[in-house]
């Protein structure tokens, strides 16, 4: 996501309240500007970022005249610059909206849905991936030799934060961007990396919904296009989506209690930005972007019980269980759960079949 | 907020850029605020003079430019 800084904010001042630079920093409270600004840094998604800037700005009034229409022009630039646009018609339920912010009776996150429902999102073009690209090389050299295996992460290798299976899914990545031709990686490549990984929960539960590797490729054609052999150099760039995913997902792996980072991590770093090429493709191919979400964590947390209790078993005083001998049975664990899963979604697909054939399964 | 003339800015700066500050309002007889004031100024002029961003601003303002009129004013 394209974050705004207060430059960017009082620019829009300036221009809203037609005065030069200089007097749109006087008559701005640069201090309030900046505690909104870092308030909308700490959400993700585009529709939450854009609420929580209207709320604060409408509650903080940092602008001395025309407080409402600045803070409305400045949502408007935002939501632009990450590709959508905000529908202000009609007029009287923002004002309403604007009137409840202001007294405290609409929090950020009615803010945010508000918003969500006037939201379009327009498609993403080559030349807006370029112009990411562009400001990202711009903000960082860093981004020049920018790497998986090379990048430092919060002062440990980023690397050494991910499973292996999502070590694999960022390799398979890179190999669907050369495949496209297309000189970065982007969210969109990760989606079919976490496909042809094949093994994991999140390629099961893409699969399930009918996110498949053809259906993925043909979206990424017509959304993206080919690229023009740019793809040729050893390290493809990351683009700040697939970079904001990692960060997302390393999140998600703190929050539960994982090791590393999993590919099921990665996936909900895809789905939380739905904003990203990914996350588009997710969103027409299901429909339905939030029951992804629900299904994978839904399967997760399944498997988060199963190998916790299993864990715990194994610690109750049994002195056999060296940490290898514990490690080898939950993998066997693992193996067991996945091929009980496989077995669950063939019985789901016979019941489906027996049901389109006016057959009931249980009778 | 109040509508002064001038207020102070509570700047977040790394102790390079503080000292030339510094140095410039000493040379410039200024105050370091109003040195500051001048060099966001600048900055937000750089910001203007971005093409896609300014592209992008006045597309906004001119589509919407019916609705933002009829925005209810909160001064």
């Amino acid at each position: 996501m394209r974050y705004l800084g207060p430059y960017d904010v009082l620019a829009v001042a300036a221009r809203v309240l037609r005065c030069s630079s200089a007097d749109a920093v006087l008559r701005t409270d640069l201090n309030a500007v900046e505690r909104v600004l870092d308030s909308v840094r700490l959400t993700s998604g585009l529709a939450e970022s854009a609420g929580v800037m209207l709320a604060g700005l409408v509650r903080a009034r940092p602008f001395d005249a025309a407080n409402r229409v600045v803070a409305v022009a400045v949502v408007l630039q935002f939501v632009s610059l990450n590709r959508a646009e905000l529908q202000l018609e009609p007029v009287a339920d923002v004002d309403e909206l604007l009137d409840r912010i202001a007294t405290g009776e609409a929090s950020y996150r009615e803010a945010g849905a508000f918003i969500r429902s006037r939201l379009e999102h327009q498609p993403v073009k080559p030349e807006d991936l370029q112009d990411d690209l562009r400001l990202e090389l711009l903000l960082s050299e860093e981004t020049l030799t920018f790497d998986v295996e090379q990048e430092w992460w919060r002062g440990v290798r980023m690397y050494e934060q991910f499973s292996d299976p999502a070590k694999r899914v960022i390799v398979l990545a890179q190999e669907e961007a050369r495949g496209f031709d297309h000189a970065y990686v982007g969210t969109e490549h990760l989606l079919l990396g976490l496909i042809t990984e094949g093994q994991s929960i999140a390629a099961r539960v893409l699969n399930s919904a009918g996110i498949t590797v053809p259906a993925v490729k043909e979206l990424v054609v017509e959304i993206i296009g080919r690229g023009n052999g740019g793809a040729s150099q050893t390290s493809i760039p990351f683009t700040p989506r697939a970079k904001s995913t990692f960060e997302h997902a390393w999140g998600e792996s703190k929050a539960r209690g994982a090791e590393q980072v999993r590919p099921e991590h990665l996936l909900l770093g895809v789905l939380n930005d739905r904003d990203g090429v990914g996350g588009q493709i997710i969103t027409k191919l299901a429909a339905d972007l939030d029951q992804v979400r629900r299904k994978l964590e839904e399967r997760m947390n399944w498997r988060e019980r199963s190998e916790s209790l299993v864990s715990g078993m194994l610690a109750e005083g049994t002195s056999w269980t060296t940490y290898g001998r514990r490690h080898h049975l939950i993998h066997e664990l693992n193996a067991l759960l996945d091929e009980n899963e496989r077995l669950h979604e063939q019985v789901a697909k016979l019941r489906d079949l027996l049901r389109r054939h006016d057959i009931d399964p249980d009778s | 907020m109040a509508k002064d003339t001038t207020k102070n800015i509570l700047l977040r700066l790394d102790p390079d850029l503080a000292e030339r500050l510094q140095t410039v309002a000493s040379v410039e007889g200024r105050s370091v605020s109003d040195v500051a004031r001048e060099a966001i100024a600048a900055l937000v002029d750089q910001r203007r003079q971005d093409t896609r961003f300014s592209r992008l601003l006045e597309e906004n303002l001119s589509r919407h430019e019916e609705s933002l009129r009829r925005l209810r004013s909160d001064d």
